[in-house]
Formats: structure tokens, C-alpha cells, sequence
């Protein structure tokens, strides 16, 4: 009974981190940012991943998403092991498999906002599903937009630019760091709108690692993050929790 | 402020020394050229010196302007004369000189020809202050069967001290024993001239036909001053000689000889000035990126109170910093230049004898200069943008100043452009000893006024290239093609240094291609016989012996030889030097000129035949009198007794004369070629290279064999042109490495973004080394566009001097597009390789 839960969740899991360990520097120098991390995104949901400023969110992020190698334990994408991977191998994976929005600086300004969400799918000289692409692009109203470059464009529609690069693969989780940071409080609130919609209505899985309590309570779940390891874990947040949980780490 | 310069440099090492290598590369070559031709004219000085010493004043016929590069024509000295100059008072000794054409001929059968240097025969003086020769083997010449030779060609050709060797002479073959080994001063020859040395009763036979000494060689007593003696011995002269002094003969002939390294000298400065042109576009390019990466750090400093004029002065300093460092390896590199092309010159057999390279003042002060004057100039644009940028951008972070209007800029662009083709036009039309300089600093002016305006084409032209391969590769090709259109000023200047290579060489290529199908033409409008004989060398002439042997021997029908010198036989009217060439009364057998009027036969002592165009230039029409100064003979007026085609100016040129008025007017009555109808068949064919069988200097053609060997010749200056497009292409690779590392760390994030969602590495390898290609493409299609241009005023303004065809080598052109191309890829590699290891995270982490 027990083994069959294990490996329900295993092939339930969208993405497994198992003792992550990930060190910066060398010798005398080096930097233990996350000192054991173990954590499991199920699928179908949007997770949250907050902690104070310098805890190691970013850099848990970006082990997950293969941005990063890491210096010891475990990540699993679906049921793939992506520690082992080579550099191309884990290109090939973000590329066809996973979805990013960043803070800032997410649009390659040489490309219209449509090529810049078709750029994965052409990169990987791959047909898009152009209905799919038609929904995603009507849901984040960015359709009267698509033969402009991003700097024509607001911060606002940029970031939602983003995420329709991210959404219009169907991959199998987004990885945010920071969407709404460069926002004002309107375009914010807007795009996690979109985010939580995704979730709720394409069964898409988002991890977004946030530092603003307001964002995460939009979450399904949210996991604190301090001093290299995870120090906390909650479902159907809110704000006032988080704020009171966030107090208590000295964040 | 300047220790900020400073530490701006050390931080970015590769980035400086690519800046600096172009720099290196146009002041090496600058400093090398001015090294060379230094060293070479130091060791000639020092050679004449050496050799002149002992012989006090020279006596010899004037002449009427200077005009060949081994000694001027002129009359011959009486014997007569020696006896007087001897009878002056002060005279220690006086000796007959002589020099002229003779050729050996080698063990192998062939006569020994060096690659541009003359043959020459010289008299052998026993008076050692009179000879500039040491034996260095056997003994000196005696009598009329012996001659010495110097120990270049005796190394060379393998002869030695009993050998006896076939000596061609100006009307004959003769053989002699060669009875010594001489070297000249420190050397085994004369700049590559080979030398037989004769008795002195010997040579004035064998080298003037007994007319009598090229000069006299006087030695003053103990106790003369020779500028003393000069007074009396010009007093025995008559009218037409002259004296000059030691010095000035050794400076005379270390000038000619140098003057014979002019065309290595000219091809290399107009590289040194392709490298600084390019120097000054990499450095304009690498100041403009690093001022708008720096402009929040800038702003920050007028925030906190610096200065304009300290900002301007910090991006000068750099410059000049760069400029320093630069030209002072490039002025190392200039000597490592010339050592290297001293070794070429050992290695074609023109040997120099060692001396330590002639490093002056002056050559370092300029490639300093230029250097200088070439950096400063680049920075001050973007000098000026980094000390406008507001202390707001400190602030508001990206954005970089407004920038000077583009208008001003295109009109200065338009200015340059217009006073530049301007300054072309007149070199070209006008000709004389300016022209090389106003077409050079016409096209210094055009290529920059295409720099001003490319920007305007930039951007379409590279959208255009950018199509097909964003077809063809996809979205790396895509963005090649973007990233290309970013900046269109940026994209110009990158393209620059190709767009002059190419320009260059697109020129000389149809240039030379026009001049071969003229020239081809109008050997076959002009020349109606069925054989040519020509030197066995091409462009070499040959003496008056051959025709004597093919003159009334069968199958020979007529024999019709055409007097003349390949850089064109000189006289001059009114001081402008122009070129004539001699033909017998015969000449009708065997060309046609299209004469109009009149006939070849008539034409006597004084009869001239002009070119069409040349008389409606001149003015001149039948019965008018041409007062052609010859630099032997003077000014003699020819009567012109007829006007020819000018379809055949490629073949003879402006002016014909008679055999008999060219040998009258030019010490030596040589060759260009002969015309010889004979009976039909391959048995004339056959029969008639028996007839040379004593003359290996010459050999038979076939018409068609003529205007192949003519055309070939052609090719091989072409040969030189793609020399050049290969150092063109170097040259301008380096802009494109520079540009595009550049643009490379510029778009660190955005690289960093297209990783992370998914760009392999080789998507980003395609991507930087497409946009290199599009680049290096636009710049060969705007190079071969301003070299078709600008080829095409040049044959059209030479239409009249025989440039009648304007042929585009359609083939060539397109393989100079391919190499650009690759040429790209080249300078791609760096850059690609850098951009596709950039950190992935960059792009997310950075700020
Ligand atoms: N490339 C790196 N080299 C060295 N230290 C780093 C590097 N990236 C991050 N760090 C350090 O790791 C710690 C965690 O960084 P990060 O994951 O960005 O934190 P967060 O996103 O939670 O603010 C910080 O102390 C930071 O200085
Ligand atoms: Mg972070």
C-alpha cells in the first residue's frame, strides 16, 4: 500500500527535488545556498516559493528548471532525472518541455511579441497548435499586439507577452521568477490573474518564486525558503498567514 | 580621470588589442614600406659612394629629361674627346665607359632573363679607382673573347672560370670564355641586373657597334680640387656634354635604382592606408558601443559633478592611449615588415648587399602621427555622445544621448562624395604627376563619403540579404537578419573595410579585364600577319639581329618590326612625357592601323602618324608641325603625315615614327615584337622557328598565341589583384571580429534569455556567424557597386588612350561575393564561440 503511494506520487509529481545541494565558489570561497532542499510540485497546481531576500529562491528555481547544475542530490522533471543531463540535453528539455517567465528582460527585442512566443517552437522547428496559441493569445488580450516589438509595448503587456511564450507549448510546469516584480500593482494583479486562470482552467503546473506575500496568497501552496533549506510548507494560503509566517523567519 | 581611462583599457584587454591590431597592421605596413625604401636607398648610397670614390667627374652627353629608371638615353661620347680631357692640366687619368645591352645565355639554351632587372654589359676598367667590380675568381677580361661575369648569375646559372657562354648583344650573338667572376662592391650583382664585363676596346665594340664610351671617367691629380677641374674640363667640351661629380652620379644612381622599388612601395602604402581607413571604422565602432554601455556609469559622473569637457577628454585619452600603444607595435612590426621583404627581394635573386635596416625619425614620427590623427579623429564622435549624456540616465538607466543629426551627416557625406569623384575625374583627364595623388585622395574621400551615406542602404539592402537566410535557417537566421538591421550606422562601418578591399579589387579587376579585351582587340583590328615574334620573356625586347636573320629568307615574306620599349618609349612635348613607337616603311604588309590619311610608307626622317583622338585633343590635323623633344637628341619637329583609328591605340599607342627617325632619337634601336607574313601552312610554321634557331631570346606565335600570351600577361597583374583581396579580406575581418564581439557581450542578456527558453548553442553559433555573413555580403555588394562605378569612369575617361572595351568579369565578381562570405564566417568563429558559452543565467541574474 505504502509503495503504491510512493510511486503514484512519483508519477504524479511534476517536478521532484530530492537533497538539493548547490554550492557556489570553491575552497575558501565557496557558498552553500541550498544545503539539502527536498520538495515535490504536484501537478495541476500553482506553487509558490518565498523566503527572504538572498535565501536561495532563485537559485532553487533555477536548478529545477535545468538553468543551473547542481552540486549534489536530486531534480526530477516528470519522471526524468535532469541532474545527469548534458548541457544540450537540458537546452533540449527547457525548450520542449518547460515554460519561463522572468522579472524583466523577457522578450527578445529584435522579435514581434508572435515570434517572440513562437520563438521555443521554431527553435525547435516544431508546429505550434495554432488554436491553442489563438486561446492562449485571447486570454491574455495581447492579440491586437502580436506584430509589435516589446519596446512598443508596456511592461505589463510584455510580461504577458511572456506568458504566452511560456503557456503556448503546453509544457509540463512555468517556472516564474519574480512576474510581477517590475509591475505596478494593477498589471500585477492582472497577470497573476492569468496565472491562477491557467492553472484553473488548462490545468497548467506553475512554480513562481515571489518575495510579495500578496502574489503568493494567489497560490495553491506555498513553500518558505530560509537559510538554505525549506522551513515551511502551506496550503490555501493567504496573506495574513504568509505575512505571519514570513515574520517569524525574520524576513 | 585619466586613471579611470586607464583602468577602463586594463579591464578590457581583448577588446584593446583587437582595436590596436588594425592600428599595428596600417602603421607596420606604413613604417615597413618607408623602412624598405629607406634601407634600400641607404645601401645604394653607400654602395655608389664606395664605387664613385675614385673617379672625380664624369663626363657625357646631356640629356634632355630624365626618364629610365636604369639611366637616361643618351648620344655617345667621341673617342676624340677622351684625348682632349686628358690634355687638361690636373687630369691624373681619364677613361672611356662604356654600358649597353648583353644577355647571356645560359647552359641550358635559354637567355638568362631576371625578373625585371636589365641585362647588362659593362667596359672593364683596370684603373682600380675607375672600377666599381672585384674579381672574386679568375682573373680580369683581356681581349675580344673573354669576358667576366658577376657572381649572382654565376651562382645562379652554375658558370664558373672556363665555361664558355652564347653572350646576346644588341645586333648579335657572340661567344666568349668566361675568364673571371666579379662581385659589385659588397654585392654579387646590381639589384638583380646581370653583368657581362669586357675589355674596354671589346665592349665599345660589342655594346655601341665601335660608336664610341657611354661616358669618361676622370680622376684629378693629387692637389686638384675636382670642382676646379670641372671648370676646366667642361672648357675642352663640346655644347651637347656635361660633367657631374662624384656625389651627384652616386646620388643619381642610387635614386634610379631606388626609384625601381617604387611600385612595391606604392601597392603597400595603399594597404597601410586601407589598414588605417579600417583602424579608424573599428575604432569609431568600438568607441560608440563602449560609450553607450557606459552611459549610466557617465551619467553618474556628471551627476556627482564631472565635467563635459572631462568626459570628452577621458574617451580622447583612450584613444590616444590606444593610438600610442599601437603605433608603437605597429613601428616593431614595420621593421619585422621590411626585414621580411628584404628576404623575398634575396630569394627572386634581387639581392641587396646586408646592411642594418635604415629606421629614420621621420618614419616612426609618422606612423605616430597617423596613428594619432587616425584614432582621435574615430573617437571624437563618440568622444562627443558620451559628454552629452545627461546625469538624468544615471537615473532612468538605458538610453543613450541624442545623437549629432543624420542630416549633417549626409551632407558631409554628400560634400566628400562629390569633391572626392571630382578629384578623380581631374587625375584621371588631366594625368600628369598629381594624377596618382588626386585619384588617391579622391577615392580616400569617396570610400569615406559611402561610410557617411551607407547608413541610408544599410537597412533595406541587409533586409533584403537577411530574407532568404532566415528561410533557409530558420529563426537563428532570423535574428542574424534582425540583429544585422539593429543598427544600420553600426552595420556600415562594420562593413567599411571590406567595401574598400572590395572596391579596390573589383576596380582592378574590370580595370584589368578591359584593358585585356582592348588591348586584344585591337591586336586583332590591327595586325593582319600570320606570325609574331616576341621575347622569350614577355616584355622584354629584343635587337635588330632577329629581323637581319628573317629578312629575305623563305617561307619570310615581309618582315614588319615594331621599335619600342614595354613602359612606352619616351618624348616629350611641351615637358609632358607621352610614348611613340617605330615602324619600317613596310609596315603595311603586316598591320593595319586604319590610317585615314596618309600611309606608314611615307612617312621618312620626320613623318608622324597620330591617333585620331590624340590629334582632335592636340589640335593637329595633316601638314602640322610636332615639336617632339627626345631626351638623346632633343627637340625635332615631325611633320604629321597621317591620322590612324583609334581602335589600335591599345596595341601602338598615340604616336608612330619610321624605324629610321626611332633609331635616330633612341640609344637602342630594340624590339617589341615582329610582324611576319609568311607562306601558308605548318611547314612555314616550322620553317620559320628555324630561322631563330641563334636567338633564344625570342620565340614564334600564331596570331592567336600573340593575343593569348597578350591576355595572360593581363591575368597575372590580376594574379596580383587577388594578393591584395586577400589582404583586403584580412583586414577587413578584423573590423568584423571586432564589431561583433562587441555586439556579442552587448547582448549578453539577451543571448542569456534565448538560452533559457531554449536556443541551442549551435543556434547561437548559426545565428552570430549569419549575421557576419550578411554583413560581409552587404559589404562586397557596396564594394563591387563602388568598384563598378568607379571602373567604369575610369575606362570611360581613358576611352582615348585605348580603353575602348568595358568588360564586367561577371564570374569573378561573384566569386569575390563568395569569399566575402566565407570571409564572415572566418571572423565569425570568436564571436560565436564566446556568444554560445555565455552563461545561460546572464540573462535572469544580471541586475
Ligand atoms: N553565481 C553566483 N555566485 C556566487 N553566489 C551567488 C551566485 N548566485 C547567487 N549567489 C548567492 O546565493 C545566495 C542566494 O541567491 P538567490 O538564489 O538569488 O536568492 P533570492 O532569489 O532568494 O534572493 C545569495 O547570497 C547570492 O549572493
Ligand atoms: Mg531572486
Amino acid at each position: 500500500m505504502a509503495a503504491t503511494i510512493v510511486q503514484d506520487r512519483i508519477a504524479t509529481d511534476a517536478v521532484a527535488v530530492t537533497e538539493l545541494v548547490k554550492t557556489y565558489g570553491r575552497g575558501d570561497n565557496a557558498v552553500r545556498v541550498l544545503k539539502g532542499v527536498t520538495l515535490r510540485i504536484e501537478q495541476g497546481r500553482f506553487t509558490a516559493i518565498m523566503g527572504p531576500s538572498g535565501s536561495g529562491k532563485s537559485t532553487l528555481l533555477h536548478c529545477m528548471a535545468g538553468l543551473d547544475d547542481v552540486t549534489g542530490g536530486q531534480v526530477r522533471i516528470g519522471s526524468t532525472d535532469i541532474t545527469a543531463m548534458t548541457e544540450a540535453e537540458r537546452t533540449r528539455l527547457r525548450r520542449d518541455r518547460l515554460g519561463f517567465v522572468f522579472q524583466a528582460y523577457n522578450l527578445v527585442p529584435t522579435l514581434t511579441a508572435e515570434e517572440n512566443i513562437l520563438l521555443p517552437s521554431r527553435l525547435a522547428r516544431r508546429r505550434h497548435d495554432p488554436e491553442y496559441y489563438g486561446d492562449v493569445v485571447a486570454t491574455l488580450g495581447i492579440a491586437n499586439r502580436l506584430g509589435h516589438k516589446p519596446n512598443q509595448m508596456s511592461g505589463g503587456q510584455q510580461q504577458r507577452v511572456a506568458m504566452a511564450r511560456a503557456l503556448v507549448g503546453r509544457p509540463e510546469v512555468v517556472f516564474a521568477d519574480e512576474p510581477t516584480g517590475a509591475l505596478d500593482s494593477r498589471s500585477s494583479g492582472a497577470l497573476l490573474g492569468f496565472l491562477v486562470h491557467a492553472v484553473q482552467e488548462m490545468g497548467q503546473t506553475i512554480v513562481m518564486v515571489t518575495h510579495d506575500p500578496i502574489a503568493a496568497s494567489r497560490a495553491d501552496r506555498v513553500v518558505f525558503l530560509a537559510d538554505g533549506y525549506i522551513v515551511g510548507d502551506m496550503s490555501d494560503p493567504t496573506s495574513d498567514r504568509i505575512l505571519d509566517t514570513m515574520k517569524s523567519l525574520g524576513g | 580621470m585619466f586613471r579611470t581611462t586607464l583602468r577602463n583599457l586594463g579591464s578590457h584587454r581583448v577588446r584593446f588589442l583587437l582595436t590596436c591590431v588594425a592600428i599595428v597592421l596600417g602603421v607596420g605596413l606604413l613604417t615597413g614600406t618607408y623602412v624598405l625604401t629607406d634601407t634600400v636607398h641607404a645601401t645604394f648610397d653607400e654602395l655608389f659612394d664606395e664605387i664613385s670614390g675614385g673617379v672625380d667627374l664624369t663626363v657625357r652627353a646631356q640629356t634632355a629629361f630624365e626618364n629610365n629608371s636604369y639611366g637616361s638615353d643618351r648620344a655617345l661620347v667621341d673617342p676624340a674627346v677622351l684625348d682632349e680631357i686628358r690634355s687638361v692640366r690636373g687630369v691624373a687619368a681619364a677613361e672611356g665607359s662604356v654600358e649597353g645591352y648583353a644577355q647571356m645565355v645560359g647552359k641550358d639554351g635559354k637567355a638568362i632573363q631576371p625578373p625585371g632587372p636589365p641585362t647588362l654589359g659593362w667596359s672593364w676598367s683596370d684603373t682600380p679607382k675607375f672600377n666599381a667590380f672585384r674579381i672574386s675568381d679568375g682573373r680580369s677580361p683581356r681581349n675580344s673573347g673573354e669576358v667576366v661575369v658577376d657572381a649572382g648569375t654565376a651562382d645562379a646559372h652554375d658558370l664558373s672560370v672556363g665555361d664558355t657562354i652564347d653572350i646576346l648583344l644588341s645586333d648579335s650573338k657572340r661567344n666568349f670564355e668566361i675568364v673571371g667572376v666579379a662581385r659589385f662592391g659588397e654585392a654579387d650583382n646590381l639589384a638583380g641586373a646581370t653583368m657581362a664585363l669586357f675589355d674596354t676596346a671589346t665592349a665599345v665594340e660589342v655594346l655601341t657597334g665601335g660608336a664610341g664610351y657611354s661616358s669618361i671617367k676622370v680622376a684629378a691629380a693629387d692637389g686638384t680640387a675636382p670642382a676646379d677641374l670641372q671648370d676646366d674640363v667642361e672648357a675642352v667640351l663640346p655644347e651637347s656634354m656635361e660633367t657631374v661629380t662624384a656625389q651627384e652620379l652616386a646620388d643619381e644612381s642610387a635614386s634610379s635604382l631606388t626609384d625601381g622599388f617604387g611600385i612595391f612601395q606604392t601597392g603597400l602604402l595603399v594597404f597601410a592606408g586601407v589598414s588605417l581607413f579600417v583602424a579608424g571604422f573599428i575604432i569609431f565602432n568600438t568607441f560608440s558601443i563602449v560609450v553607450a554601455q557606459r552611459s549610466r556609469e557617465m551619467g553618474l559622473m556628471r551627476a556627482i559633478g564631472a565635467g563635459r569637457r572631462q568626459l570628452l577628454v577621458s574617451v580622447i585619452a583612450e584613444a590616444v592611449v590606444m593610438a600610442v600603444l599601437g603605433a608603437g607595435l605597429g613601428v616593431v612590426f614595420g621593421l619585422a615588415v621590411a626585414h621580411g621583404l628584404l628576404a623575398v627581394f634575396d630569394l627572386i635573386g634581387v639581392s641587396l648587399p646586408s646592411t642594418d635596416l635604415d629606421l629614420q625619425t621621420r618614419t616612426v614620427v609618422m606612423g605616430f602621427a597617423l596613428a594619432l590623427l587616425v584614432t582621435v579623429f574615430a573617437a571624437l564622435v563618440p568622444a562627443r555622445r558620451a559628454a552629452r549624456v545627461s546625469p538624468v540616465v544615471a537615473m532612468a538607466g538605458e538610453g543613450a544621448a541624442s545623437d549629432q543629426s543624420p542630416v549633417t551627416r549626409y551632407v558631409l557625406g554628400l560634400l566628400a562624395g562629390t569633391t572626392g569623384a571630382a578629384l578623380i575625374a581631374a587625375g584621371l583627364i588631366g594625368g600628369g604627376d598629381r594624377a596618382l595623388s588626386a585619384v588617391g585622395g579622391g577615392a580616400g574621400l569617396v570610400f569615406l563619403a559611402i561610410a557617411a551615406l551607407s547608413p541610408l542602404v544599410a537597412g533595406p539592402v541587409v533586409g533584403l540579404l537577411g530574407r532568404p537566410i532566415a528561410l533557409l535557417r530558420g529563426v537563428p537566421g532570423r535574428l542574424a537578419g534582425e540583429n544585422a538591421c539593429r543598427d544600420p550606422r553600426r552595420t556600415a562601418a562594420t562593413a567599411a573595410g571590406l567595401v574598400v578591399g572590395i572596391a579596390l579589387v573589383a576596380f582592378a579587376s574590370v580595370f584589368a579585364q578591359s584593358l585585356k579585351a582592348s588591348t586584344t582587340g585591337a591586336i586583332r583590328d590591327a595586325v593582319t600577319s600570320d606570325f609574331v615574334v616576341v621575347g622569350q620573356t614577355v616584355g622584354v625586347t629584343f635587337g635588330d639581329d632577329v629581323t637581319e636573320s628573317l629578312t629575305g629568307s623563305s617561307p619570310v615574306e615581309s618582315v614588319v618590326p615594331l621599335r619600342g620599349r614595354p613602359e612606352g618609349a619616351p618624348w616629350q612635348l611641351d615637358g609632358e612625357t607621352k610614348a611613340v613607337v617605330g615602324l619600317p616603311a613596310n609596315g603595311e604588309a603586316a598591320l593595319d592601323l586604319g590610317v585615314l590619311q596618309g600611309s606608314i610608307a611615307d612617312l621618312g626622317d620626320d613623318g608622324l602618324l597620330v591617333q585620331t583622338d590624340e590629334a582632335d585633343t592636340n589640335g593637329w590635323s595633316v601638314g602640322d608641325v610636332v615639336p617632339m623633344e627626345f631626351a638623346k637628341t632633343g627637340v625635332r619637329d615631325f611633320t604629321v603625315k597621317g591620322i590612324y583609328s583609334e581602335d589600335v591605340a591599345g596595341m601602338v599607342g598615340d604616336y608612330v615614327i619610321s624605324t629610321t627617325a626611332y633609331d635616330a632619337n633612341f640609344s637602342e634601336p630594340r624590339n617589341l615584337g615582329i610582324f611576319l607574313t609568311a607562306g601558308a601552312g605548318a611547314d612555314a610554321e616550322q620553317q620559320t622557328t628555324d630561322l631563330l634557331a641563334g636567338h633564344p631570346n625570342v620565340k614564334l606565335l600564331t596570331l592567336e598565341e600573340f593575343v593569348d600570351e597578350m591576355g595572360q600577361q593581363l591575368d597575372q597583374m590580376l594574379g596580383l589583384v587577388f594578393v591584395l583581396l586577400a589582404l583586403a579580406v584580412v583586414i577587413a575581418v578584423l573590423g568584423i571580429v571586432t564589431t561583433l564581439a562587441l555586439a556579442v557581450f552587448e547582448r549578453t542578456r539577451e543571448i542569456g534569455l534565448m538560452r533559457a527558453v531554449g536556443m541551442a548553442r549551435r543556434q547561437v553559433r548559426s545565428m552570430v556567424r549569419w549575421e557576419a555573413v550578411i554583413v560581409a555580403v552587404y559589404g562586397a555588394v557596396l564594394g563591387i557597386t563602388t568598384g563598378l562605378v568607379l571602373s567604369w569612369a575610369a575606362v570611360t575617361a581613358m576611352a582615348s588612350s585605348g580603353l575602348t572595351h568595358f568588360v564586367v568579369p561577371g564570374g569573378l565578381l561573384a566569386g569575390i561575393v563568395v569569399v566575402a562570405g566565407a570571409a564572415g564566417v572566418l571572423a565569425a568563429v570568436l564571436p560565436a564561440r564566446r556568444a554560445s558559452r555565455l552563461d545561460v543565467l546572464a540573462s535572469i541574474v544580471a541586475d
